[in-house]
């Protein structure tokens, strides 16, 4: 489940400090939806190329997701749904077990082909969405 | 302290201290049909006869001649079973959806080369993969990091977005 050696302090403390970041964004986009917020970060993808990323709307999205509105998320970002809060969820219980028990869960190996699926899935959604 | 060697077949392991014996002999590295004795003496016995006296008892019992995995000799004459450190997606997956595509992109591609290679058994590769994979997430989530507190910074300071 877990593996054998312990991380270091930093370690740890780097995992509170990220938990502790994830975690403002979450609140703050709970409460404020991205653009009422003028110093809201923008997407520098979007700003400089004037096309939308793969991650576009994920600010947005997890605002209305927060306030219970699915449809409106999905909307934005339907990647986001399908893989940027399992992987938020992966990262945030991993970074969450190091800070609490000073050591990494030892997940199960992923197939090859994961990999390239996935890649290929982002890259699609990203060109996709822009024709 | 009395220090032991273990004998299966024509491979020879060790020396242990005892405990260290009792221990490996509890994981199973160590079997009841392997054979042992203290050094410098002259018969084997098995580790089954060995350990009886002594209340030592194995937790599971392999089948016999299965290599004795995970078991560390100090000379090192026997090859250590191949391990490779898998990748995991998750963190490439989010810099590249929540931070910053380039480098979220080129993470993934990294990524998915460690369990490609590793599966063919190209270790080196794997690893120098898994490197380049955690760089390239790292570095976007900190160029991500770095630039979202610099814009906040301008914005607050001039009250406007500076890409207007």
């Amino acid at each position: 489940m877990l593996e054998r050696e312990a991380v270091g302090v930093r370690r740890r403390v780097a995992a509170g400090l990220m938990l502790l970041f994830g975690g403002v964004v979450l609140l703050t986009l709970a409460v404020r939806h991205p653009d009422t917020v003028s110093w809201a970060p923008i997407c520098l993808w979007r700003e400089a190329t004037g096309t939308l990323c793969a991650g576009c709307g994920t600010g947005r999205g997890m605002h209305h997701l927060l306030q219970g509105d699915l449809m409106a998320a999905w909307r934005l970002n339907p990647l986001m749904l399908l893989l940027g809060i399992p992987a938020a969820a992966i990262v945030g219980l991993g970074e969450g077990v190091v800070l609490v028990a000073g050591r990494r869960i030892r997940w199960p190996a992923w197939p090859s082909w994961l990999g390239w699926t996935l890649l290929a899935v982002v890259v699609g959604w990203w060109v996709g969405r822009n024709l | 302290m009395a220090q032991y060697e273990v004998r299966r077949g024509s491979e020879q392991f060790g020396p242990y201290d005892h405990e260290t014996l009792f221990n490996y002999y509890r994981e199973g590295r160590v079997v009841a049909t392997d054979e042992v004795r203290e050094v410098g003496a002259a018969h084997w016995q098995t580790m089954q006869q060995f350990s009886q006296p002594q209340g030592m008892t194995p937790q599971s019992m392999p089948p016999p001649g299965m290599p004795p995995q995970g078991m560390a000799p100090p000379t090192g004459q026997v090859a250590q079973p191949v391990h490779v450190q898998r990748m995991s997606l998750a963190g490439p997956i989010l810099v590249t959806l929540f931070c910053c595509i380039p480098f979220g992109i080129v993470s993934i591609v990294y990524a998915a080369q460690v369990n490609s290679k590793a599966s063919v058994g190209d270790v080196a590769g794997a690893e120098e993969s898994r490197g380049k994979a955690t760089m390239w997430m790292w570095l976007g989530f900190g160029l991500g990091l770095a630039g979202t507190i610099i814009y906040i910074v301008g914005v607050s300071a001039s009250g406007s977005s500076p890409f207007d």
